[in-house]
């Protein structure tokens, strides 16, 4: 008999059957506590959700709400953000909340699963909760669970912190060290710095619990609560009569979880879960319309050596090129034609990778050009500027287009270089170098002090003209329909400032000019990119941006430098203000090939400050990008007010994932602490290596499966 | 359809529209549930593929198809738009293509989780010989756009001789059943093979989730 605690995968198969089941690394039926974290009503287990999940958990009882995104990193890593509100509540040591008044907080976990369940042996988890911020939650915890037969599941576990606060007892860790034995008074000055001389400290207590899935759909939960809430019933906000919590979870459809219980001898609770997982895609593929299949020369015609250019004029070879190629929403840039090969220069427009625009280069060339040209090189350009060269035999394209294990084997075949000079190419002028478009934006600022959710929306419009493919001036307006923005809501600084500010763009340079720019891209040499932007760069700041980018196509790393002088605009922005600024960095990018990209920006941001940037982002296949960083820089947590120091959390959603159609339309996203003014960088379109990527072996890698596609 | 309006609203208001001539299948896609939008974009004003008029298609009968994959409803005429060999490519005119070699499906385009190529030479030769065993080997795309391979071993049998409804007539064909087993899938296909050796009609799988297409000739 199948487990009870299975996973409700997604996925019909209409026709063909399924002959076998697979074994799945991952824990099965993971459901989520009150904290929004896998356990099980308010403490937590130590089963994993698979790699990729996230879940979002809307957690709500006596005083909490809790609002939580959970997110398991690897197999084993799980972090969580959490941005929570507590009525009636103030923290230990500051007067009692005025009545009526809602404190919220933001809140960081992460938790690492050590051991799988392994025979009789159990899973092991070891926990850090709100190990991040001022600490309301704070607490760590071990914890051991085991899955027994198909239905049950039990755990137990050891808690420090607040997962102490109720029957605890003198820490076993006071045997290593008597500076277990207590727990340091929190100092939470402004938040969001690491409380790691408490951690595992003071007294501990026991926690656990038992789950029954007595359906697919249903688990029942019982649990011995080790988390007194103490201040809270402290300041009356809760009355907890017993440490014993019962609950049940249901999931009605795959990733959806309602949850309600009876919590601490005192109060109903209701919880609910949306769990997703980027690496299931919703339709596998997508619905590409279908490419021009691969034309294969018949008899001798493979054997031309010389093109026929009677028969076969350039000029209406270039036509038929630009027009086979415009329908697959690629624009023809500039080619170079002989006996035995051809070179190609174009802008992809529609396809999330560009491994799928050069099959489908690849197949138009075999359409429309004649026999004798052999050798293709394909030339993909981002921002006017070639980014790489992938060289291709045609008879390797008649010969794999429909064979199994063709798409490795092209793979191998080609070589991808640096793109080649301009000598010798004939440049297709755009037939339509003005570009305007319409579209909504939506500016949402998450989770600050005061306000869980503040947004700005409106319509933007925009425009631009390339007076040459890789020279284009561009520019936006944009008129908010509907904004809750609050004008000062963010305290000041000693700092000059240079994003706290940003309510006042908002309102009052509504309707404003939102950026007009100038922008060049070049390769200056080998393996090297430029851009010079000169112009209203951004909201708040207008002047001269230069990037320099080092970036060889078969390599996993680069290296850039960007160098800024700007000048902060007027809140209306129509002029300038007094504050300049030269501002900028060095950066080093590398992609571990697993997954995981990573940055360091080291430089002078635009208050003035020295410091560094940190960047990590788990990078799907499929283009989704999730990832977080901090700023550390040579401003005091002090001068940096509430949160300490800059840090965040992004996200970045391919637009073809969602419709099932092509497009390299994204959706980002950054959620961070309140944009302050400590750490703060210049907003400038075009940044290098975002661009040229794509044409990269990695990336290029990363998309493969997609070349016949 | 797996979308939900929801899912589609979402997606609209990430979007835009512009002058750019590259299409917004946002829009493509939201003028499926509010016919509104279809009007306001375009999307619903596409000219039907050309190619497909009953003209076309009576004139040059053999340049025709009737193909079904059932998730997308009812049979719909296939236009042969590339022949390399002993291979024929047919685009259907709800959109997507299918690529035969020697009638055998080796590649489907725009169904989704299409099978990206195949190697089945042993099944005609089976097919010919009056049955037989033969081996496959079939990718597809998965959902972090890797190369999933498959490896089945298949038996063809005969199954005699009925009368196939080839859409608009009927003709008596012999039958061959082809059974695939992998590690984790089975298949069967079904072929009919008319007096000169000709396959009249093929039910041939393509994925898990795309299912099975129907091909009929005219």
């Amino acid at each position: 008999m199948a487990s009870r605690f299975k996973s409700r995968a997604s996925g019909v198969s209409l026709i063909a059957i399924c002959v076998a089941s697979f074994a799945t690394a991952q824990d099965q039926g993971v459901t989520y506590t009150f904290f929004g974290t896998p356990g099980l009503l308010e403490m937590p287990t130590a089963v994993a959700p698979a790699e990729g999940e996230v879940a979002a958990t809307i957690g709500i009882f006596g005083p909490y709400q809790r609002n939580s995104f959970t997110y398991q990193v690897t197999d084993r890593l799980s972090a969580t953000f959490r941005y929570g509100s507590t009525d009636d509540y103030s923290l230990p040591g500051f007067n009692p909340p005025r009545n009526g008044n809602v404190y919220f907080d933001r809140s960081f976990d992460l938790r690492y699963k050590i051991t799988d369940q392994d025979g009789w042996r159990p899973s092991v988890s070891v926990g850090l909760q709100d190990f991040l911020g001022t600490g309301q939650y704070g607490g760590e915890y071990v914890v051991a669970t085991r899955t027994i037969g198909d239905a049950f599941r039990v755990t137990a576990g050891l808690g420090w912190g607040r997962l102490a606060s109720a029957g605890g007892f003198d820490n076993p860790l006071g045997v290593i060290s008597s500076s277990f034995e207590d727990r340091p008074g929190l100092d939470f000055g402004l938040g969001g710095e690491v409380e790691a001389n408490q951690f595992f400290r003071g007294d501990a207590a026991l926690f656990g619990g038992v789950e029954w899935s007595v359906a697919d759909d249903w688990v029942l939960k019982a649990e011995y609560s080790s988390d007194a809430n103490a201040r809270e019933e402290q300041l009356g906000s809760i009355d907890v009569a017993s440490p014993l919590n019962f609950g049940a979870t249901w999931t009605p459809r795959p990733g959806v979880q309602l949850s309600a219980a009876y919590l601490y001898g005192s109060e109903i609770g209701l919880s609910g879960t949306i769990a997703f997982n980027p690496n299931n895609r919703p339709v596998d593929g997508g619905f590409d319309s279908p490419p021009v299949p691969v034309m294969v020369r018949q008899g001798d015609a493979a054997a031309a050596l010389s093109w026929d250019r009677a028969a076969d004029p350039q000029d209406d070879l270039r036509a038929q090129l630009r027009r086979g190629l415009s329908r697959e929403g690629i624009s023809l840039e500039a080619f170079e034609f002989s006996d035995r090969a051809a070179r190609v220069r174009y802008s992809n427009n529609r396809y999330s990778t560009e491994a799928q625009a050069m099959g489908r280069v690849a197949r138009v060339m075999t359409d429309v050009l004649p026999p004798s040209m052999e050798t293709f090189t394909l030339e993909p350009m981002s921002r006017g500027i070639p980014i790489s060269a992938a060289t291709i035999q045609r008879r390797d394209l008649e010969q794999f287009e429909l064979q199994a294990g063709g798409t490795q084997a092209m793979q191998d075949r080609i070589a991808l270089n640096d793109a080649g000079s301009n000598q010798g190419l004939t440049v297709v002028p755009d037939e339509d170098p003005f570009f305007w478009g319409i579209s909504p934006f939506f500016g949402v600022t998450l989770f600050d002090g005061d306000n869980p959710v503040r947004a700005n929306y409106g319509v933007r419009l925009s425009a631009s003209y390339e007076l040459a493919s890789n020279l284009v001036v561009s520019g936006s307006i944009r008129k908010s329909l509907r904004r809750n923005l609050s004008v000062g809501a963010i305290s000041p600084s000693p700092l000059p400032p240079v994003r706290r500010e940003g309510g006042r763009y908002a309102v009052e340079g509504d309707g404003g000019i939102q950026d007009l720019s100038l922008a060049y891209f070049g390769r200056p040499g080998e393996d090297l990119y430029s851009r010079v932007s000169v112009g209203l760069l951004e909201p708040a700041f207008g002047g001269v941006s230069t990037e320099l980018l080092y970036n060889p196509v078969n390599t996993s790393w680069a290296v850039g430098g960007e160098l800024n002088y700007v000048m902060q605009r007027d809140f209306d922005l129509w002029g300038f203000q007094d504050y300049d600024v030269v501002t900028g960095h060095v950066s080093l990018y590398y992609d571990f090939d697993n997954g995981f990209h990573s940055r360091v920006d080291v430089g002078r941001y635009l208050a003035g400050d020295w410091g560094a940037t940190f960047t990590l982002d788990r990078e799907f296949d499929n283009g989704w990008r999730l990832g977080g960083y901090f700023t550390l820089t040579d401003v005091s947590a002090e001068e940096f007010g509430e949160g300490s120091f800059d840090k965040g959390i992004r996200l970045s959603v391919p637009l073809d994932y969602i419709v099932s159609t092509p497009t390299r339309r994204r959706y980002n996203n950054t959620l961070s602490s309140l944009s302050r003014d400590g750490g703060a960088r210049l907003r400038v379109s075009g940044r290098l290596y975002e661009e040229v990527r794509d044409g990269h072996a990695n990336d290029l890698d990363d998309g493969w499966g997609r070349f016949w596609r | 359809m797996k979308y939900s309006l929801f899912a589609t609203l979402s997606a609209v208001l990430l979007a835009g529209c512009s002058s750019n001539v590259e299409r917004n299948p946002v829009f493509d896609l939201a003028a499926q549930f509010i016919p509104a939008i279809g009007a306001v974009t375009g999307a619903e004003n596409r000219p039907a593929a050309p190619g497909f008029d009953p003209a076309d298609i009576s004139a040059n009968p053999s340049n025709f198809s009737l193909v079904q994959v059932p998730m997308l409803g009812d049979p719909v005429a296939a236009r042969l738009i590339s022949v390399s060999g002993r291979t024929q490519t047919w685009l259907a005119q709800n959109g997507f293509s299918a690529t035969y070699r020697d009638e055998i499906l080796v590649a489907t385009r725009g169904l989704g989780e299409d099978l990206i190529a195949a190697t089945a030479q042993g099944t005609r030769a089976a097919i010919r010989a009056g049955g037989g065993s033969a081996v496959r080997v079939h990718d597809r795309i998965g959902n972090q756009n890797e190369i999933l391979q498959e490896r089945f071993t298949c038996q063809i049998v005969s199954a005699g001789v009925e009368d196939i409804n080839l859409g608009i007539r009927t003709v008596s064909a012999t039958k061959y059943a082809e059974t695939c087993r992998s590690d984790r899938t089975q298949f069967e296909n079904s072929y009919w093979v008319d007096g000169a050796g000709r396959i009249m009609s093929s039910l041939q799988f393509i994925t898990r989730d795309a299912g099975y297409l129907r091909r009929s000739a005219l």
